[in-house]
């Protein structure tokens, strides 16, 4: 039995056995189901995508867009889900590359091709895709903060604590060692509990 | 009064996040254990504020109203991707036929002066529009407005860090053919691939070696720089 043919108006959260859950969304693919795989995807990684997209962009709108074409593609691509991945991986990757595509695109428009000298991250050598600095002037602290990094310290930093992502599953949807995303990790940590002192939030 | 210790930030933290044993300075340094001790908070502020971050309602009813506007384009999906930057920068588009399909596609109505196609081929063919593996090939073609080989490149990365295709801008001139200038590239290993095509009045920068990094040099320069879409190879 199948956590969906349990109870298919409410197809399994993250929270419950992810094993499982991807196994049932396999499941409703083998039968051809493509709408009903893509719905439970969406009910078991919807709100961890949107908190990837929205950690990356820290832009409601944009989030709530590129968040949505996450999941048009991945229905798009689900008759050729190759299985070399959990879900999870394979959803997360789509986001990666979306939500830096929107980051690259969004500045182009500001025409704010930053350079890494205006990075206040000296010791990270990933390039520079920081957000509109006046747009992040309006954000609550952490969310300002977070801004201040570079976007793939930020969302190694996300990953790993909102989502409690290994640094090999990190490593997977970037592309890199798990070794240089947990010294990214750690060098950031301290970064953001300035940034944070600084602007008088006390932890 | 003395500098506070900085050993967690310099190795701690690092050493925890390797799950190494810690050595006993960390039980007992009150600047270390404060240190950790704020980590341990920053850490559960970030998922108090992340369970904040929620979609929109609506979303899913956003996605299949989206999925439904967007089918009869499906068959070009795999190169789909790629229309909406193109788009924002005001240029043309137009699809290589799929196999079996009827002829090449056509040109983007507005007539815009630039086009950019992209498939991936098997000789002179091509033989795929979706689904990219690593062997296949990626063959860009740009029409561009200029007939100037200086005045043109083309630059392939890879994950945007590792540039695997350059021609123009004073080195390799791009290939001309049939009043466009082409790449094709092997895409030996699995990453996004990304194009930049480059239009300038005067002398293009050689490539320094990222997406970012030329595309400034680029700018910087004068030229128009126009950014693709990746293309995912998985
Ligand atoms: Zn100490």
């Amino acid at each position: 039995m199948t956590p969906t043919e349990d109870n298919p108006t409410t197809p399994p959260r993250a929270s419950s056995d992810p094993g499982a859950a991807e196994q049932a969304v396999l499941a409703l693919l083998e039968r051809d189901d493509r709408r009903g795989a893509l719905t439970a995807l969406m009910r078991l990684y919807g709100d961890a995508i949107y908190r990837h997209c929205y950690g990356t962009l820290l832009d409601a709108d944009l989030a709530a867009d590129v968040h949505q074409t996450v999941f048009v593609e991945a229905w798009r691509d689900l008759p050729r889900f190759s299985g070399r991945s959990s879900f999870k991986t394979w959803l997360f990757a789509i986001a990666r590359h979306r939500c830096l595509d929107a980051l690259k695109i969004g500045r182009r428009r500001r025409s704010r091709f930053t350079t890494d000298d205006d990075a206040p991250e000296p010791a990270d050598p990933a390039r520079d895709a920081e957000t509109d600095l006046a747009a992040r002037s309006m954000l609550p602290p952490l969310e300002n903060c977070l801004g201040g990094l570079r976007a793939e310290s930020r969302t190694a930093v996300l990953l790993r604590f909102q989502e409690s992502m290994s640094y090999e599953d990190m490593g997977k949807l970037t592309g890199e060692l798990a070794g240089s995303l947990q010294a990214r990790v750690a060098r950031a940590m301290p970064v953001l509990r300035k940034c944070l002192e600084a602007a008088g939030v006390s932890l | 009064m003395a500098e506070p210790c900085t050993r967690w930030d310099a190795e701690g933290r690092l050493a925890t996040e390797r799950g190494e044993t810690l050595d006993a300075h960390f039980a007992a340094c009150p600047d270390c254990l404060a240190a950790r001790a704020a980590d341990a908070a920053l850490s559960a502020r970030l998922v108090e504020t992340g369970a904040r971050w929620q979609p929109p309602g609506d979303w899913e009813a956003r996605v299949f109203a989206r999925i439904a506007r967007e089918a009869p384009a499906r068959r070009f999906s795999w190169w789909y991707a790629l229309f909406p930057a193109l788009a924002a920068a005001g240029l043309a588009v137009f699809f290589f036929a799929p196999r079996g399909g009827g002829g090449p596609g056509s040109p983007d109505p507005s007539g815009a002066g630039f086009e950019v196609q992209i498939g991936v081929v098997d000789g002179a063919q091509v033989v795929r529009s979706e689904n990219p593996k690593p062997g296949d090939t990626l063959r860009l073609t740009a029409r561009v407005p200029t007939r100037d080989p200086a005045r043109v490149a083309i630059r392939i990365y890879r994950d945007d860090r590792t540039l695997i295709f350059a021609c123009g801008g004073g080195e390799v001139p791009c290939s001309l053919a049939d009043d466009a200038v082409r790449a094709e590239v092997l895409m030996t290993a699995p990453g996004a691939y990304r194009s930049i095509i480059l239009t300038g009045a005067g002398p293009l920068p050689a490539p320094a070696g990222t997406l970012d990094a030329d595309a400034a040099a680029a700018r910087a320069a004068g030229a128009s720089v126009t950014l693709g879409e990746a293309v995912r190879v998985w």
